[in-house]
């Protein structure tokens, strides 16, 4: 089955900050485009069971009778050709870069956003250089002795299905979407994690070691369950940008919040700017129990993101903050869905973009509120910074309210920064740039604020280093 | 109305212009050919397409002589008007009246039958000129396939209105159907105000598919009320455009008060640097009543400026939609464009859905749309409540103060006057 010959040409292409080629040689590779063998493939390799592969199946079959989202969605979703994506590729062999391959301004970058040298390499994709595997292990070590699992998905199916089958493919079924039922005919990787009840883990689970354990997934499939009263912060991506080989990333994340349970999912994720990034995220929060996600996307040629959380149980609470970054070619489309389906449930959904260029963000919200229900609270707001005149921002929102027992209140504003602004900080000796990007600071201060502290100051100077060049 | 419509439309009477009936034929041809709305496409997201469908509806007869007398006393509004035309079944039933200083001025208002006849030229520079941007596009083919009456209003450069006109359609007899146009032209400089009022004559179902164009010749100023107080048991689809010449200034008022099922579809274009306009509405939905208002704020060029402020109140088991989007299009800097819709929910069963939509492609714009759906707050209840007032009264003030917000804007002191009535009217009946 293998397709040696096809991979270099595979991983070999445009890329926007310097011409970058590997010889990489995978152990497994499914080859191109997507039908039942390449499921068979896939679950044979993984050695999974049968209702695992019954289920690829499925959603194999829901993708392909759904149509493209395109009569609410981007037309450039056209332009995904689903017969050249490998659906499929692991490690085995470790792929042999070095760090002299790295192009320079990817080292400048890495530099300027004051990456440990050991993590930029690792960022670079110069393995088995950077010991993520050990890091990895002993977070695996911390937390397990809570009774904590944290797994990869092939792994959280076959050793503890009594807990992880009850709920995957619940919240977010194979037939969501078109991207949903495309992930769960092939996903891989991604991270599987239980909480048992009333643990409260204290550092943040991170993504970052899991997922080079296991290769950069482009169909990564992650379930979080947290007990009752239990509490877990996870953390997915990083601020370096990410050298993506392969063009479309479809990931499906589901989470469960029991009773009184907390979850904070954190993403700052960096795209380059061929990638398609067509993401399912949802959460179900049962009594009193709390779900946030914060978001931050930057880079990618277009995103489709839309964070939700159903709240199911009495007092249930849910929360949306994104920041979105689009830059030239780039298409930043995020927003939130929530739906509450229990009284006295709230959510809060604070969504902020930035356009750069001739980049293009877009801000696509849903709250659902049904009748029979009383003391239901939405608070939305979302407001948009363009920085260039070619600058693009859209918002479509659709709320939703029955019965008189509840409130709902959306805003939104699009503003610019405004030559006075700019003007005012250059006579006190800021250059222009300067200025813009402290401006641009201060737009999304209080929601940068809301990430991990080294996140955020990351995301400050990555913010900076998207905005060169947009002067003048 | 599907399959009541596969007849195709008689002949229209009258020696009109060869563009126009030509274009009624195509406009048939059009309306067959193009696709029934589906729930899938977002012009109709949320859209009760059950209501839309019904197939009893029939072209509609002769208002007899009685009760042609009697619509025409039921066709009071405004103290002093400049001009009356009131139409049933989108026929004539009273001479049109026009005061001799304004058709002195060259003001033409005057049924479009006769426009179509005496000014031709006129007419056909504006007419049907802006495409349904907002999902009828069927709709407005068989309003122009099947259109046999309405209105033309022009008012010459430089004159104005010192009073506004106004225009009665009523509906009367079994599931008429009605297709009433209505095409008001400001020439530079001049400014005009003008009331139509669309009412059922009995309770009888029915359907109403009007079309409204505004034209506002540079630095005019033009107002446009409009009431639609039809049958509980009728539908109406009504696609209107304002389109703003450089300078220009158009407000136009919607009330909603009657059908079963009805649609809105505003779209409002600012063609020329300066222009503005005012997008107000109320609707005061009841029972089982839907209500689907759709906007599009169309800023084309630079230093424009919308203002779109709709405000409901819902009953019982009325539902609602608010679509609105603003469209900032390349080059259109300096604008400045708002728009808020806000929500009263009055009842347990209602239902509020809210789509306000953004699209910004220029620079140096100050944009903002906002949207709440609530109910009155136990603290403002208390402190009428507190002030002696009862608690259905003070619902009523409240809702009163709230809906008086839209009204306001229309600017017009008399017109204000004519909506509010009708909105009183309402409200005593709710209360009752």
């Amino acid at each position: 089955m293998s397709n040696d010959t096809d991979t270099a040409a595979g991983i070999d292409i445009d890329r926007d900050k310097g011409d970058f080629h590997y010889d990489v040689e995978y152990k497994h590779d499914a080859g191109r485009g997507l039908t039942e063998e390449t499921i068979d493939y896939i679950s044979n390799v993984k050695g999974e069971d049968e209702w695992i592969t019954d289920f690829r199946k499925r959603a194999l079959k829901i993708f392909e009778d759904k149509p493209m989202p395109t009569h609410w969605a981007s037309e450039d979703l056209k332009a995904i050709n689903f017969d050249e994506i490998r659906y499929y590729l692991s490690g085995g062999n470790a792929p042999k870069r070095s760090w002299e391959d790295v192009p320079d301004e990817m080292k400048e970058t890495f530099e300027r956003l004051g990456i440990p040298e050991q993590e930029r390499k690792f960022l670079a994709g110069v393995e088995a250089q950077f010991d993520s595997e050990a890091a990895y292990s002993n977070i695996k070590a911390a937390v397990s002795d809570q009774g904590v699992i944290f797994v990869n998905s092939s792994e959280g199916l076959a050793d503890h299905p009594e807990i992880f089958r009850k709920w995957f493919g619940k919240v977010i079924p194979s037939g969501d979407n078109k991207f949903s039922a495309l992930n769960s005919a092939v996903f891989s990787g991604g991270s599987f994690i239980y909480v048992p009840p009333g643990v409260k883990v204290k550092h943040p689970l991170q993504a970052y070691f899991r997922i080079n354990a296991e290769q950069f997934g482009q169909f990564e499939r992650t379930l979080i369950i947290v007990d009752e009263g239990a509490e877990l912060t996870y953390m997915e991506g990083c601020t370096a940008p990410k050298f993506e080989t392969a063009t479309l990333h479809s990931a499906v994340v589901e989470l469960v919040a029991m009773k009184d349970a907390k979850i904070q999912y954190i993403t700052v994720q960096n795209w380059s700017a061929n990638v398609f990034n067509l993401v399912t995220k949802r959460g179900l929060a049962h009594e009193n129990a709390e779900i946030r996600w914060i978001d931050c996307n930057i880079g990618s040629r277009l995103t489709m993101k839309y964070p939700g959380v159903i709240m199911k149980g009495r007092k249930a609470r849910g929360e949306v903050i994104s920041i979105a970054l689009a830059n030239d070619g780039q298409h930043q489309d995020t927003g939130a869905k929530m739906i509450h389906a229990a009284d006295e449930t709230t959510s809060n959904v604070v969504s902020k973009s930035i356009s750069v260029g001739e980049g293009r963000s877009t801000y696509r919200g849903q709250v659902h509120i049904p009748k029979h229900l009383k003391g239901c609270k939405n608070n939305t707001e979302c407001d948009a910074l363009l920085i260039n005149s070619a600058s693009r921002t859209d918002t479509y929102p659709a709320i939703t309210v029955r019965g008189n027992q509840h409130a709902t209140q959306h805003e939104a504003s699009v503003s610019q920064v405004s030559e006075e602004q700019i003007f005012y900080m250059q006579q006190r000796g800021l250059s222009e740039a300067e200025a813009i990007s402290l401006s641009v600071n201060g737009f999304v201060n209080d929601l940068v604020r809301e990430f991990p502290m080294e996140y955020s100051v990351e995301l400050k100077r990555l913010i900076d280093l998207e905005m060169e060049g947009s002067v003048g | 109305m599907k399959r009541s419509f596969f007849d195709t439309p008689g002949p229209v009477d009258g020696n009109f212009p060869d563009w126009y009936t030509e274009a009624r034929e195509a406009a048939w041809e059009e309306y067959e050919e193009a696709p029934w709305p589906k729930r899938t496409h977002e012009a109709w997201r949320f859209a009760d397409l059950k209501k839309l469908a019904f197939d009893e509806i029939v072209d509609p007869g002769e208002v007899g002589e009685v009760d042609g007398a009697e619509l025409i006393t039921r066709s009071r509004a405004l103290e002093e008007s400049a001009g009356r035309i009131i139409l049933a079944n989108d026929r004539l039933i009273a001479d049109p009246l026009l005061d001799a200083e304004f058709e002195q001025k060259g003001v033409i208002f005057k049924p479009l039958s006769r426009a179509l006849v005496e000014d031709s030229d006129l007419v056909r520079l504006s007419f049907m000129q802006e495409p349904a941007r907002l999902g009828s596009a069927k709709f407005r083919a068989l309003h122009r396939a099947r259109l046999r009456e309405g209105i033309f209003l022009h008012i010459p450069k430089d004159v104005s209105l010192s009073r506004p006109v106004e225009v009665f359609h009523w509906l009367s007899g079994e599931n008429t159907a009605i297709f009433p146009h209505s095409l008001i032209v400001s020439g530079a400089g001049s400014s005009a105000a003008i009331a139509e009022y669309v009412a059922s004559a009995n309770r009888q179902p029915g359907f109403c598919g009007g079309v409204t164009d505004l034209v506002a010749g540079e630095n005019s100023k033009l107002t446009h009320v409009r009431t639609q107080n039809m049958s509980e048991k009728a539908h109406s689809l009504h696609v209107s455009s304002s389109l703003a010449a450089a300078g220009a200034n158009i407000r136009s008022f919607v009330l909603n008060l009657g059908c079963k099922w009805s649609r809105s579809e505003f779209t409002a274009r600012l063609s020329g640097e300066g222009a503005s306009t005012d997008m107000l509405a109320v609707c005061l939905p009841e029972n089982g009543q839907e209500m689907d208002m759709r906007t599009l704020q169309l800023h084309e060029q630079q230093h424009t400026t919308s203002n779109l402020l709709y405000k409901h109140a819902l009953y019982d088991k009325a539902r609602t939609i608010f679509a609105g989007l603003i469209m900032v299009e390349e080059g259109a800097h300096h604008t400045d464009a708002y728009q808020t819709c806000r929500n009263l929910l009055m009842s347990d069963q209602c239902e509020a859905n809210s789509m306000p939509g953004l699209e910004i492609n220029a620079d140096q714009v100050k944009c903002s749309h906002g949207s709440t759906s609530g109910p009155i707050t136990d603290e403002e209840l208390f402190y009428l409540r507190a002030r002696g007032i009862p608690e259905s009264a003070a619902r009523q003030l409240m809702t009163f103060g709230f809906v008086k917000g839209a009204v306001d804007g229309i600017g017009h002191e008399d017109l204000e006057q004519v909506v509010l009535g009708k909105i009183d009217r309402r409200f005593r009946r709710i209360l009752s």
